[in-house]
């Protein structure tokens, strides 16, 4: 939840999880790439409590503008785009993921008050003339498929020219079994809403046949499934992991859509390679006819402004705090239509024409992704 | 009848529910667990705070225990205190951990034409219904069970696999140097809420009735003999026989394997024990027990 305070951010495991990494570790050593892949995306990490580093967010950037209906605040709601709205009914994920800020959320769920209201204002006038499209996170929705299905038939209700439903999810990898004969039924009752799935995965043990099972299934119900992997320190910062996942996903019709820089929060350093490793690695993979054009995802870092999509060129210049300065086409006058009161971050500096170029925190390539007494 | 459902919600939401406090931290529940195999994320429930699973829940994480007080700080789970765990318990489950299983005839049961089935019926694989059946909503015939003969089954009814409600009696008369079969022209009657175990028969009447009142839960393996009346709410245990136009009151609780003699009443509110036999009417509230059956405790008053 935007504004909500950091609690202290566990470890959590699911038992398919736990067998995984049994099964990883018997089968190609504590050592392996394969083993360390999972280990490191969930074991937590003595790294993990090092003090912030220059630069780095004890939060990741979120838009803090409330939605106000009927005259109090929507809870859980956030208009992202002119089209999109987002809403939050839980913040619990099936396991926590260590680079990711959302798993430190404090619990929280949607009341079915929260629900009808956000599905009111969603189809209320003048939203519902722009709003088309709703894109449903968390913590992990299929966590809650009983939320699900009540947002889904207040939307039908009052939100009609609602036409797709947006969910993020990596309960197909952490959790496979819950994608169930009755979370199906909850998905596919949507209709004539579309499904559409986001998802992360990061490195190619996490498809065991059990999550391409799952996908699979997913498929059955969703017009589009597509990834969102993050670039990860050991996990996936080669050409080779690299390749076999987009590999993978072209086959499994997983749109491979973004790349993702690791984002510079508090305790995630170690997690995280320099801005312009990943540039090579985008450039290795696009090209050098490694594989299919058709699967390539799009590099992207998380600035203070929003999402920059990053080719050569749009690196500026690099200072001595290791911030890279990147060109956007984000425009001031876009963000003062959009929120009045939006007031440039202090990362971000206007040009000449109103755009915006942007400094962000760059990782580092050389440091351990994990603590010398971790590796055994 | 409803199934499993994969779903998470918070033990604040659960309590909300519940209307009681939560105490300690707030934490994610996955599902039902037995209070003595609790595994993370599980909801378990105690009907006294000294059951607590100590040391099972010192190896699992978020774990809520509905119990009549609030397990003390510090223990190793949060906790709703309620004077009715076990009933808040299955409140809660029903509410977010079970979904009613959809209704369906299956295409390999048989529904002879005439027969009158109501809203949310299910008649599974290989079962039979006769024409003459009438049959309450929402209630649940499984596999491989037999109606037939002019039977009504209330509302809300289930009938487990391989029963036989109906069909032939057991009632004859030696006559000319054979056995002659009585008449069979009585119906069933099973009212709302009643719940038959597997392997259970209910025999038609031969001149009157057999009645099974309201709420009435048979347990598996159970004979209920032609022409008897077994009284709303009563409980009939596994194995037991109720041989013809027996009478059992409201509220009875007969236990495993008792047997009861044709046209015995047994009286409301009475208990008769395990493996009693029963050849003599059991008075009103009495608890009964041996063979033959002798009254061991009366009601109070
Ligand atoms: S499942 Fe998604 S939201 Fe949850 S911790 Fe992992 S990446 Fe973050």
């Amino acid at each position: 939840m935007a504004g909500a305070k950091a609690a202290v951010f566990r470890e959590k495991l699911t038992g398919y999880l736990r067998a995984q990494l049994s099964r990883l570790e018997a089968a190609h050593g504590r050592d392996s790439a394969e083993y360390r892949a999972l280990a490191l995306q969930y074991a937590k990490s003595p790294l993990e409590d090092r003090h912030a580093g220059r630069g780095e967010r004890e939060r990741h950037y979120e838009s803090e503008v409330h939605i106000h209906y009927d005259g109090k605040p929507l809870r859980g709601v956030e208009r992202l785009y002119r089209r999109t709205i987002l809403i939050e009914p839980t913040t619990v994920c099936a396991a926590h993921c260590r680079w990711c800020l959302r798993g430190q959320y404090p619990l929280f769920s949607l009341s079915e008050d929260d629900i009808v209201r956000a599905a009111r204002y969603c189809g209320s006038a003048p939203v519902r003339d722009d709003l088309r499209e709703i894109l449903i996170t968390g913590g992990d929705p299929l966590m809650v498929p009983q939320r699900l299905e009540f947002i889904f038939t207040q939307l039908r209700a009052h939100a009609p020219n609602i036409l797709i439903y947006r969910i993020g999810t990596r309960v197909p990898v952490q959790d496979p079994e819950r994608v169930s004969k009755d979370l199906l039924g909850i998905l596919r009752a949507a209709a004539p809403a579309k499904i559409e799935i986001g998802t992360q995965v990061n490195h190619p043990s996490e498809l065991t046949p059990e999550a391409r099972q799952a996908y699979a299934a997913l498929y059955e119900v969703a017009f589009k499934i597509y990834d969102q992997t993050v670039l990860l320190k050991g996990v996936n910062d080669s050409v080779d992991v690299l390749s076999r996942l987009y590999d993978d996903f072209r086959y499994m019709g997983i749109e491979a859509h973004y790349l993702f820089h690791c984002i510079p929060m508090k305790g995630m350093a170690h997690h995280r390679t320099s801005v312009r490793r990943g540039l090579e690695l985008m450039q290795d993979l696009t090209s050098s006819g490694a594989f299919s054009g058709r699967a390539k995802p799009m590099y992207t870092v998380m600035t203070d402004i929003g999402k920059v999509s990053l080719y050569h060129g749009v690196i500026l210049e690099r200072n001595e705090d290791d911030e890279v300065l990147l060109q956007t086409r984000y425009r001031v006058e876009d963000f003062k239509r959009r929120n009045p009161s939006w007031k440039a971050p202090a990362s971000a500096q206007p040009d000449k024409d109103g755009t915006l170029r942007v400094w962000y925190p760059d990782g580092a390539d050389d440091g351990p992704a994990e603590a010398a007494h971790e590796k055994r | 009848m409803r199934k499993i459902f994969l779903n998470s919600v918070l033990a604040s939401e659960i309590a909300a529910f519940l209307k009681r406090k939560l105490h300690g931290a707030d934490l994610a529940v996955y599902g039902p667990c037995a209070a003595g195999q609790p595994t993370d994320n599980c909801m378990i429930y105690v009907e006294d705070v000294r059951a607590l699973p100590v040391s099972a829940l010192k190896k699992t994480a978020d774990v809520l225990v509905l119990c009549p007080r609030p397990v003390p700080r510090g223990a190793p789970c949060s906790s709703i205190a309620t004077p009715t765990p076990k009933i808040h318990f299955i409140d809660a489950v029903n509410k977010f951990f079970t979904r009613p299983i959809a209704a369906q005839i299956h295409p390999r049961a048989v529904i002879e034409e005439g027969a009158k089935l109501g809203r949310n019926v299910s008649v599974l694989a290989g079962s039979y219904v006769g024409p003459d059946v009438e049959i309450g909503d929402d209630t649940t015939i499984f596999q491989n069970c037999v109606v037939t003969g002019r039977v009504r089954i209330g509302a809300r009814c289930v009938i487990k696999a391989n029963s036989t409600i109906g069909s032939e009696i057991f009632d004859f008369v030696y006559e000319d140097g054979a056995w002659q079969q009585v008449p069979q022209v009585g119906r069933i009657i099973i009212g709302d809420d009643a719940w038959f175990g597997a392997n259970s028969t209910i025999e038609k009447g031969a001149l009157t009735d057999t009645v099974i009142g309201p709420g009435v839960k048979v347990d598996d393996l159970v004979q209920i003999g032609s022409g008897s009346i077994v009284g709303k709410d009563s409980i009939i245990a596994s194995g037991s026989v109720l041989c013809r136009e027996v009478t059992v009151g409201t509220r009875c609780w007969i236990a495993p394997h008792v047997s009861i003699l044709e046209r015995r009443r047994i009286h409301d509110g009475s208990v008769v024990g395990l493996g009693a036999v029963v050849i003599a009417d059991v008075p009103k509230g009495a608890t009964v027990a041996g063979n033959p059956a002798r009254t061991i405790r009366r009601r109070k008053g």
